[in-house]
């Protein structure tokens, strides 16, 4: 009884480190399109901006699922074929990042002007002002915004249970299909899932107040 | 020679109707519950605070699917014979409480301590207070946040197909298998699954766009 579920925990692990890896790799794309596609947009560059509200509003109006179905199970029809793996690092990168562009382009566009206009002043061309002045105070700003993000992602990462990676809740779900066990399996990897997030928020805050500038409003 | 079209939409209808039917179910059990744990939150009671703040923190910190496969699992175990349609609902529900009671007690909280003081000092009752003074307020604070939630209810609704129920994408995934099964030409699982987005796309930008124009209306 007592190995069996010692067993248990010891795959619900396994599958939390595929739940981890595949919302790392999501976690850092879907901030770095956040961040690339956000000073577009803070640019307001004529055509690409269009575009990028079209990409962002095509992911936040439908369903993750939904999309991972159509990743995985249509685009073989025209030809790209992707493992479970590669879907499900995608599906969240492509689905946060659509997020993160809206809180970077927030973040950017809540650098106080008075910061920009002195760079200019002093004579920084446009390009290094947005790269040493309003990169840094923007980043510190959308810590907040990209946390709440990030977790959502981590949290998502449970969907990619229908195209068969063995994250967490598929773990789980065949546990539980196997052993009807049902509240000591769920009930572990929903603390699993709790203690990620919790240990995601905290790192989020220390890492704030870490990035402080003093005398900067930028932390509430 | 698209003679497949008509009927493949005839079923998704079917599939959009339950859908709507959860996601209708959904937001309801989903506000009762939230006024509730908004309710717990402004209690003299500790123990009811705490209780309101566990069950937000519990709720908001497990994936919503994982809710959704515990109480689907759960019910029968506990000897309730459902069908996956109300388990379904029922996990969902559970988990936008928790979001839907996050939006009401932020609403109640953002409403300034003078507001209330001020009430009092003219004569109100604790109880007048709050009706008259404190939730007029909060309303307004609270309608465009809750139209969001909306949005983010009917999109969780398509995580009900997991369990085998005939939502739109449920119906979606049944209409490919059977396509691919009788050849109509291959598996259509591309137009298919893009047409699926697109009613999600509809419904979601119409919640999203509602809930800007009460913001900007209903401004103080």
């Amino acid at each position: 009884m007592q190995t069996d579920l010692m067993k248990e925990v010891t795959e619900l692990l396994s599958g939390l480190g595929n739940s981890l890896l595949i919302s790392a790799i999501g976690i850092l794309l879907g901030i770095g399109i956040g961040i690339v596609l956000g000073a577009i947009r803070h640019a307001r560059i004529p055509v690409a901006n269009i575009a990028i509200v079209g990409f962002v509003n095509a992911f936040r109006c439908t369903p993750l699922l939904v999309q991972i179905f159509l990743l995985f199970y249509a685009l073989p029809d025209i030809g790209i074929r992707l493992t479970p793996f590669e879907t499900s690092w995608l599906a969240l990168a492509l689905w946060g990042g659509a997020y993160q562009t809206e809180v970077f382009r927030a973040a950017f566009e809540a650098v106080p002007k008075g910061e920009v206009t002195a760079a200019r002043a002093l004579g920084l061309p446009a390009f290094q002002t947005f790269l040493d002045v309003t990169l840094p105070i923007a980043l510190r700003i959308a810590i907040t915004g990209a946390t709440t993000t990030a977790i959502t992602q981590f949290r998502s990462s449970s969907f990619m249970i229908v195209v068969g990676y063995q994250e967490l809740t598929y773990v789980a779900n065949r546990i539980v299909s196997d052993t009807f066990k049902v509240f000591e399996t769920f009930g572990i990897a929903c603390l699993m899932y709790l203690l990620i997030c919790s240990i995601l928020s905290a790192a989020s805050r220390a890492f704030e107040r870490r990035l402080l500038i003093p005398g900067l409003g930028v932390v509430k | 020679m698209n003679d497949w079209i008509w009927p493949v939409a005839a079923y998704l209808g079917q599939g959009l109707l339950v859908t709507l039917w959860i996601s209708l179910l959904t937001v309801l059990l989903a506000t009762v519950l939230g006024l509730l744990i908004a309710a717990l939150s402004r209690s003299t009671l500790s123990l009811a605070r705490l209780i309101g703040r566990l069950y937000v923190e519990v709720f908001r910190g497990v994936p919503s699917l994982m809710i959704l496969l515990f109480v689907f699992f759960a019910l029968p175990q506990i000897g309730l014979r459902t069908g996956p349609l109300t388990a379904a609902i029922i996990g969902l529900g559970l988990w936008g409480g928790a979001n839907i009671g996050e939006v009401f007690r932020g609403a109640l909280n953002s409403i300034p301590y003078r507001q209330e003081q001020g009430a009092r000092a003219l004569g109100l009752s604790a109880t007048e207070a709050l009706v008259f003074v404190i939730l007029p307020q909060a309303f307004r604070r609270a309608l465009p946040p809750y139209v969001g939630q909306l949005t983010v209810l009917v999109q969780a609704s398509a995580l009900t197909s997991v369990v085998g129920v005939s939502d739109l994408l449920g119906s979606a995934r049944q209409m490919i298998e059977r396509l691919a099964y009788v050849g109509a030409g291959g598996s259509h699982a591309i137009e298919i699954y893009l047409g699926v987005l697109s009613i999600f796309f509809v419904i979601s930008y119409s919640l999203t766009a509602l809930a800007s124009l009460i913001e900007r209306r209903l401004r103080v």
